[in-house]
C-alpha cells in the first residue's frame, strides 16, 4: 500500500467569508497521477490554493505526510514539499529566465536538470520573463516549481490557452516527471487529456466530490461525464 | 593572493568587467568634481551624503517595491546617535559611523516589524507617523538633543588617526566618497545575490514568491533593516561633517525629496539613485540661487517630464535615445 502524502479532511474553504469548498475530503498517495476535473467555478483551483494556504480555510484538516499544515504560511508548505504551478503562471517579468529559476532553487536543486526537461528555456535563459511566449512561460512556471524539489506537484490548468503542439510537449514532461517518481495532481479543463494522463480522477461539483475512481472507469461512462463535466465524450 | 581572490569574488558579483564601467566612471567623476569645483566641496560632500541616503532607499523601494515616506526616521536617528556618541563617548569618525549604522538598523528593525505588514496607503501613513513621533521626541528631549536649536558641539578626531577634517572640506569630501563607494560595492554584490533576486521577485509578485517557499515578510524586514543601516550611516556622515544635527533631519520633506531623487534617476538600478541625486541637487542649487521662491516649479516640471517620458528614470535615457536612433535607421 502506497503511503498517503496529502490528505484533506472535511475542508471548508473559500475567499473571505464565501465558502467554495464544502467538506471536501481527498487523499493523494505517493507517486500517483491524480486529475481533478469539473465545470468552471466548482472549486478546482480553490482546492489547490487551499492546499498551498493561499485561500482562507474555515474548517477541516490538511495533512502532508501525516503532519498538519493548516496553520502554516504558504512558504513553509512549499518548503515541506508542495509545489504549485499556478493557473496565472506568475512569471517574474523583471527577471530573466535563469533568474526566475534561481529564485525558486531550494535543497540543492539544479537548474541544468530543468534545462534538460525544457531545452527551450536554456536557449532563452538570458531573456526577460515578459519576452516569453505563453508556452515558454508555462514551461518556466513548471521548471521554477521543480526548483523547489517538491514531493507533490500541483498543476493548475497548465495547458490553458496553449497551442496543441505545446500541450503535447508539456504532457510528455508531466509523464516523464511521473516516471521519475513525482506525485502529480492535475487540475485540467481538457478532460480528454486529463483522463489519458491520470490514473485516478476526482470530479468536483459545487465544492464537493461527486466522483472518485479510476480514469479508465470514467472514460467508459460518457453519460456520467456529460452530466458532471459538460462534455459529450473525451476526444483526441 | 587573498587580495586577488577577494577582487575576483567582488568582480564576479558585480557581473564581470563590463559592469565595472559605472564604478570607473564614478571614480573619474569624483576626481573631476574635486579638481573642477574646489570651492564647492561643501555642496559636493552634501551631495555624496545624500547619494548614500538615496541608494539606501533604492534597496527598499527600487528592489523590494516597498514605498514608504518615513525613510528620514533612520537618517535622523543615525545623525543624532553619531552626534551624541561624538560628544559623550568618542570623537572617532569610524566608530561614530558604526554607531549610526547600528541605531539606523535597530530603528528599521523595530519599525519594520510593523511597517512590513502594511501595504499601500496604510504603509505610507504609518511610516510618516513613526517619523513624526521620532521628530517630536527629538524636539522635546531638549536636554539631550538640543531641541529645536539642534545638537551642536560635535567635533571629530582625524579619520584613522591620520586624515584631519580641514576647513575647505577636502577630507570630508573623500571621506564621504569612500563611504559611498564601499556601500555601492556592497549593495551591488547584495542585489546580485539570491537575496537580491528574492527582493526583485517580491516586487514583481509577493504571492508567487510565497508559493515557491520565500518568507516574504522576513525578506522585506531584512531589506528594510539593511536600508535603515545605510540611512543611519548617511545620517552619521552628515552629523560628523556638518558638526550639527537638527530636528529637520526627521523632516517629512526629506523623505519626500529622497523618493523624488530616486524616481528621477531610476529606481532599482543603484546608479539611478546617484544620477537622480546629482540632477535634483544641482537643479535645486542652481534654480534656488536664481529664484529662491519658485525653484520647486523646475523640480516639479522635471519630475513630470521623467514620469511621463522616461518612466524608468534618467538612467534609461541613453538606452531610449539609442533605441530611437536605431528605429530611424
Amino acid at each position: 500500500m502506497a503511503e498517503t502524502l496529502l490528505e484533506l479532511e472535511n475542508v471548508v474553504a473559500g475567499y473571505s467569508e464565501t465558502h467554495i469548498l464544502r467538506n471536501l475530503s481527498l487523499k493523494v498517495v505517493q507517486g500517483e497521477r491524480l486529475a481533478i476535473i469539473g465545470r468552471n467555478g466548482v472549486g478546482k483551483t480553490t482546492t489547490l490554493n487551499t492546499v498551498m494556504g493561499l485561500t482562507r480555510q474555515h474548517s477541516g484538516a490538511i495533512r502532508l505526510k501525516g503532519q498538519p499544515i493548516d496553520r502554516l504560511p504558504p512558504h513553509k508548505r512549499s518548503r515541506l514539499g508542495l509545489g504549485l504551478v499556478p493557473q496565472t503562471r506568475d512569471i517574474f517579468p523583471s527577471l530573466t529566465v535563469e533568474e526566475n529559476l534561481q529564485a525558486g532553487v531550494r535543497n540543492g536543486a539544479s537548474i541544468e536538470e530543468a534545462y534538460d526537461l525544457f531545452p527551450r528555456l536554456k536557449e532563452r535563459r538570458r531573456n526577460g520573463g515578459r519576452q516569453l511566449s505563453g508556452g515558454e512561460q508555462q514551461m518556466l512556471a513548471v521548471a521554477r516549481t521543480l526548483m523547489g524539489k517538491p514531493d507533490i506537484i500541483l498543476l493548475d490548468e497548465p495547458l490553458e490557452g496553449l497551442a496543441p503542439v505545446i500541450c503535447e510537449r508539456l504532457v510528455a514532461v508531466f509523464q516523464e516527471l511521473s516516471r521519475r517518481g513525482h506525485t502529480i495532481v492535475l487540475v485540467e479543463q481538457h478532460t480528454a487529456i486529463a483522463l489519458d494522463f491520470a490514473e485516478r480522477v476526482i470530479i468536483i461539483e459545487q465544492g464537493g466530490i461527486v466522483f472518485e475512481g479510476a480514469a479508465s472507469e470514467l472514460k467508459s461512462n460518457k453519460e456520467f461525464l456529460d452530466r458532471h463535466v459538460g462534455i459529450a465524450a473525451p476526444h483526441h | 593572493m587573498i587580495l586577488i581572490s577577494t577582487i575576483d569574488i567582488v568582480r564576479t558579483s558585480l557581473g564581470g568587467t563590463g559592469k565595472l564601467l559605472p564604478v570607473a566612471i564614478l571614480i573619474i567623476c569624483a576626481f573631476a568634481a574635486f579638481w573642477l569645483f574646489p570651492y564647492d566641496l561643501g555642496f559636493l560632500t552634501q551631495m555624496l551624503i545624500m547619494m548614500v541616503f538615496v541608494v539606501s532607499f533604492d534597496l527598499i523601494l527600487g528592489y523590494a517595491g516597498v514605498a514608504t515616506l518615513g525613510h528620514a526616521a533612520m537618517y535622523g536617528c543615525g545623525a543624532y546617535a553619531a552626534g551624541l556618541f561624538a560628544i559623550h563617548a568618542s570623537p572617532d569618525p569610524l566608530l561614530g559611523l558604526a554607531v549610526g549604522a547600528v541605531i539606523g538598523a535597530l530603528i528599521a528593525f523595530f519599525s519594520g516589524l510593523l511597517l512590513m505588514r502594511a501595504h499601500g496607503l496604510s504603509l505610507l501613513m504609518l511610516s510618516i507617523a513613526i517619523t513624526m513621533v521620532l521628530q517630536e521626541i527629538a524636539s522635546k528631549a531638549r536636554d539631550v538633543t538640543g531641541g529645536a536649536d539642534g545638537l551642536s558641539g560635535i567635533s571629530m578626531t582625524p579619520i584613522l588617526g591620520v586624515f584631519e577634517f580641514d576647513f575647505i572640506g577636502k577630507t570630508a569630501f573623500w571621506y564621504a566618497f569612500s563611504v559611498l563607494f564601499i556601500i555601492l560595492v556592497v549593495l551591488r554584490v547584495l542585489v546580485a545575490s539570491p537575496f537580491g533576486l528574492a527582493l526583485r521577485g517580491i516586487k514583481d509578485s509577493p504571492s508567487r514568491m510565497r508559493a515557491i517557499g520565500t518568507p516574504v515578510y522576513w525578506r522585506k524586514v531584512t531589506a528594510y533593516v539593511i536600508g535603515g543601516t545605510i540611512a543611519g550611516i548617511a545620517g552619521a556622515l552628515s552629523a560628523q561633517i556638518t558638526s550639527l544635527v537638527s530636528v529637520e533631519a526627521f523632516n517629512f520633506a526629506l523623505s519626500a525629496d529622497v523618493m523624488v531623487m530616486l524616481i528621477l534617476g531610476g529606481a532599482g538600478r543603484l546608479y539611478g539613485a546617484l544620477i537622480g541625486t546629482l540632477v535634483f541637487m544641482t537643479v535645486r542649487h542652481v534654480a534656488a540661487s536664481i529664484d529662491p521662491f519658485n525653484w520647486l516649479f523646475v523640480i516639479g516640471f522635471m519630475l513630470l517630464a521623467v514620469v511621463f517620458f522616461l518612466p524608468d528614470g534618467l538612467i534609461s535615457l541613453p538606452r531610449r535615445v539609442a533605441g530611437m536612433i536605431g528605429a530611424r535607421k
